[in-house]
């Protein structure tokens, strides 16, 4: 295309036709009859429509009509026609349903709906011919509603001048969901279909929902008191639960969304927080106890709901507590007392993982609970959980692989760290620790370390100084034999047939022993001479203590009918090699041969003379050891072993062993006591009973009486440490 | 130092009215009772370092041991002497100073405390009048037994200050306080018979 072309747009022909329009010649004016023809036309349609019968004339063509009388301005005289032919037919309708009130409410819901349904397919259909002055004049006209809800206005204003059919409408609505509560399936479209009726009129709110929630609480209230003397707490809960989602459902399936929360608000109340105290209190103990972790966590649910998970929190506190005093009170079960704690915790633990979903304040509560009740019994449950460990880790127990070991360890941990007194547990764990080790009675040694290091960690590193010590000096001991049997001393010096190993303690690590004097077979003598020349040869300076009650031997007996080798203790060997030279002896005679102190010889010869194995005979047989007893070898000792351990009777823990324990715990303590109390008076001076009292028991890490803390504070005074100042009894000053 | 103080005198009355045939061994204790305790009085007016008033004490305690008098037998002085010292007519402070005394005279020697015995004798003797609670002390102590055996100064010293200050009905006694234990048990002692006999 060139550019100079631009400038005509060419119209398609070339002769252009010309199209001439001429006005008309007279304005076209309407029928005279246009505006009553065309009204009565489109009245008979509706009338057509309200009474449910054929509309006679096409719908275009009463469209066309409506179209038509809007054009020609008639749009707000038709709009009000219409609303008086729509309003006469309501009222109509209404005063139908006005009539049948004495029906029952079911049966005149279906007439209501009924009449619902028609008005909303028959203003549809209305809307639909109307549909030029729906979108035309109602729009341009801000005081006419659109036709569909005018309808609704006018049916609204007739249900207004008649209450009581929409009284007895909710009524009946009331009555179908009672209905359905209580069991019996309803026609659930219906009850929709009325409820979006209600909420078309906008009287939903007032009109139903009112009555409906006031009409839930009053069922729920009846249904929980009856059901709470009914039915076990485990099922009422999970009656609740069910209630819960049914009404949950129900609002979703036919009722307005808005109502959702009050009326699950109106069950937890009625059903489940008016409840609550008595269902923890009845309930939460047995669900515990049977382990009821599912309806336990129903439990915590709801309390959830309904804001009560503190007094839940309480009362499984509660539970706790008063669940572990019992165990940790049953003092004829102390010996199973850690075990069925670590039952109880696991168990409590479980309970918190599955059905108190960790909540955190629930795990704090757990642990306060613990701590408080496994402290009531002073110091026995420290002693026992060092018991307990012992044993697991000494041999021959069951306590399976390492792994389960560790496991084991762990779960006493968590015990341990509940405990105020582990001054007691370090005292009992070391006593016992000491035996494993002398002794090599010790499952593995890894065991150990491990345990060790847990402690470490747990407690630092000077609760564990010693024990850690105890661990060197069994090392130590073991290279110390080494050298020794490489040495001459032990090849040359050592009286024959005999072998030896010493473990030398460092003392201050391991528990005091008393030292229990014994003369020793000559042979031993000898032995020992030689391995303290060897040792104070190495280490100079030093110096040897003999704790001949720790000992152990192995000697060989020759009886008449069989030789056998014998595993006893010191002071057994010591006894039993008299009888190398006499067959019979008396205790004195014993006594005076072998210096061993009384007690303890009565129940050395106890142990062989009347235990399991006996290779002496005691004259009179009994199980007592008497003064005037004699003692003679058992000529006729048989036995299928070989080799025989004869367990002996002190080695066993004695109450007076587990009494002085406990005593040199209290004695550390007051001395700990002491120090802390002249610790903070040196660096204050001054300081008035309570403040001292405050900062003592902050210091001091053992559980301590403020009784025993004032003794004291009183002893303090008597050896001038402290005095009271002269002006007020309530301070003391420091004494330099 | 042996002087007595002024004030004092009047406390000791002369023993000049005592009939019985020894009265010059009275006078000459009942003298030395005089003059010690205004020494002693002294002593603790004093601006002085404790371990001097500790030294010029032990002093005085030697002084009254070489006269005899320690232990019980100064409280038979003291009972004998009873008209003639006259403590319940002492104003609070001046008892005060008169029962702390007292501690010192009884004490056995060499030794830092008062048997119970002693004590209990001494309490019955001083304090009538003085402590409302003074029978059901006496009961604790007597109830106490063997557990216990003797009084330190410090307990000695509470027993008095508790009188003076503890209302009769124990309502303004505070256990957290720092009265020792012994007085805590007392308290515990009372409250327990109180609502035994309540009962």
């Amino acid at each position: 295309m060139s550019p100079t072309t631009a400038t005509k747009p060419s119209t398609g022909g070339n002769g252009s036709k010309k199209l001439v329009i001429k006005p008309l010649k007279a304005k076209p004016t309407l029928p005279e009859n246009f505006e009553e023809a065309t009204w009565s036309k489109l009245q008979e349609a509706i009338q057509a429509v309200h009474g449910k019968k054929r509309v006679s004339t096409s719908l275009e063509e009463l469209y066309m009509a409506v179209q038509d009388m809007c054009m020609h301005k008639m749009a707000d005289k038709l709009y009000i026609k219409l609303q008086q032919e729509c309003d006469a037919h309501i009222k109509v309708q209404v005063e139908a349903l006005q009539t049948m009130l004495q029906l029952d409410a079911v049966a005149f819901l279906d007439r209501v709906d009924v009449m619902w349904r028609d008005h909303c397919s028959q203003m549809l259909t209305i809307r639909q011919i109307f549909l030029y002055l729906d979108r035309t004049h109602v729009l341009a006209t801000t005081t006419a509603k659109s036709l569909f809800d005018m309808g609704l206005q006018l049916l609204g204003r007739h249900l207004q001048e008649k209450p009581q059919v929409q009284l007895h409408a909710v009524q009946g609505l009331l009555t179908l969901v009672e209905r359905e509560r209580k069991g019996e399936s309803v026609d659930r479209v219906l009850v929709q279909n009325l409820v979006r009726m209600l909420g078309s009129l906008g009287t939903y709110l007032e009109a139903f929902q009112k009555p409906f929630l006031e009409d839930s609480h009053r069922f729920y209230q009846v249904e929980g008191v009856a059901l709470m003397s009914e039915i076990l707490v485990p099922e009422y809960l999970l009656h609740c639960e069910k209630r819960l989602s049914e009404e949950f459902e129900r609002c979703t399936q036919y009722l307005d969304l808005s109502t959702r929360r009050p009326l699950i608000q109106a069950v937890e109340k009625q059903l489940v927080a008016e409840h609550l105290p008595a269902i923890l209190e009845r309930g939460l103990a047995a669900l515990m106890d049977a382990n009821r972790v599912e309806d336990v966590a129903r439990l915590y649910v709801l309390s959830t709901r309904v804001g009560a998970l503190d007094a839940m929190r309480a009362v499984f506190k509660d539970y706790v507590r008063s669940t572990g005093l019992r165990l940790v009170k049953d003092e004829d079960k102390d010996k199973e007392m850690v075990e069925r704690l670590l039952e109880l915790k696991s168990r409590l633990d479980e309970v918190l993982q599955k059905s108190l979903q960790r909540n955190e304040s629930f795990s704090n509560s757990l642990k306060e609970a613990f701590e408080s009740f496994i402290n009531q019994r002073q110091n026995k449950p420290a002693e026992l959980i060092a018991k307990f460990i012992d044993g697991r880790m000494r041999s021959g127990s069951k306590a399976g692989s390492e792994e389960e070991i560790e496991a084991m360890l762990d779960r006493v941990l968590v015990l341990f760290r509940y405990i105020q007194g582990k001054d007691v547990f370090e005292a009992f764990y070391k006593k016992d620790l000491a035996k494993r080790l002398l002794m090599g009675k010790s499952a593995s040694i890894d065991a150990e370390k491990s345990m060790i290091s847990k402690l470490k960690a747990e407690c630092g590193s000077q609760f564990t100084n010693k024990l850690e010590g105890m661990f060197k000096d069994t090392e130590l001991s073991a290279d110390v034999m080494n050298a020794f049997r490489q040495s001459t001393h032990f090849n040359l010096r050592l009286p024959p047939g005999i072998d030896m190993s010493v473990s030398v303690l460092t003392a201050g690590f391991w528990p005091t022993y008393p030292v229990m004097e014994s003369s020793l077979p000559q042979e031993l003598d000898k032995s020992m001479e030689v391995f303290k020349d060897f040792y104070l040869k190495k280490y100079s300076g030093r110096r040897l203590v003999w704790h001949s009650s720790l000992g152990t031997c192995v000697i060989r007996a020759q009886f008449p009918k069989g030789v056998k080798e014998l595993s006893v203790s010191l002071f057994q060997a010591v006894v039993l090699m008299l009888f190398n030279d006499v067959d019979d002896l008396s205790l004195a005679d014993i006594q005076t041969q072998s210096g061993i102190e009384d007690k303890e010889l009565k129940r050395t010869l106890q142990s062989l003379a009347c235990g399991k194995v006996r290779v002496l005979v005691k004259d009179p047989k009994g199980r007592d050891v008497d003064d005037k007893d004699t003692f003679s070898f058992n000529q006729d000792f048989t036995e299928k072993l070989y080799r025989i351990k004869i367990n002996a009777i002190q080695m066993k823990e004695t109450e007076e062993e587990n009494k002085k324990t406990n005593d040199q715990v209290l004695q550390d303590r007051q001395y700990q006591i002491d120090a802390a109390v002249v610790r903070i008076m040196k660096t204050r001076k001054q300081l008035s009973h309570k403040l001292l009292v405050a900062e003592a028991l902050q210091q001091l890490k053992f559980p301590l009486k403020a009784a025993d803390l004032k003794k004291r504070i009183e002893s303090l005074i008597d050896r001038e440490y402290l005095a009271r100042d002269s002006s007020d009894q309530n301070i003391y000053n420091y004494l330099a | 130092m042996c002087a007595p103080l002024f004030e004092n005198e009047h406390l000791f009355r002369s023993a000049g009215g005592i009939p019985q045939s020894n009265t010059s061994n009275f006078t000459s204790i009942l003298n030395l009772l005089s003059a010690t305790f205004s020494s002693f009085c002294e002593i603790q007016t004093l601006d002085m370092t404790r371990e001097s008033v500790r030294k010029r004490i032990s002093t005085l305690e030697e002084h009254w041991q070489s006269c005899g008098l320690n232990g019980h037998s100064s409280l038979q002085a003291l009972s004998d002497l009873k008209a003639h010292i006259r403590w319940e007519a002492m104003s609070p402070d001046q008892f005060y100073k008169f029962y702390r005394y007292v501690f010192h005279i009884c004490k056995e020697s060499k030794k830092k405390h008062i048997k119970l015995p002693t004590a209990l004798a001494a309490w019955q003797l001083l304090l009538p009048g003085r402590f409302r609670l003074l029978d059901r002390w006496c009961d604790f102590i007597v109830h106490k037994g063997k557990s216990l055996l003797v009084i330190n100064e410090d307990q000695w010293w509470q027993v008095v200050d508790f009188s003076r200050t503890i209302h009769e009905d124990l309502s303004n006694f505070d256990p957290s306080g720092a009265w020792t234990v012994l007085i805590d048990e007392f308290v515990e002692f009372v409250r327990t018979q109180h609502s035994a006999t309540a009962m």
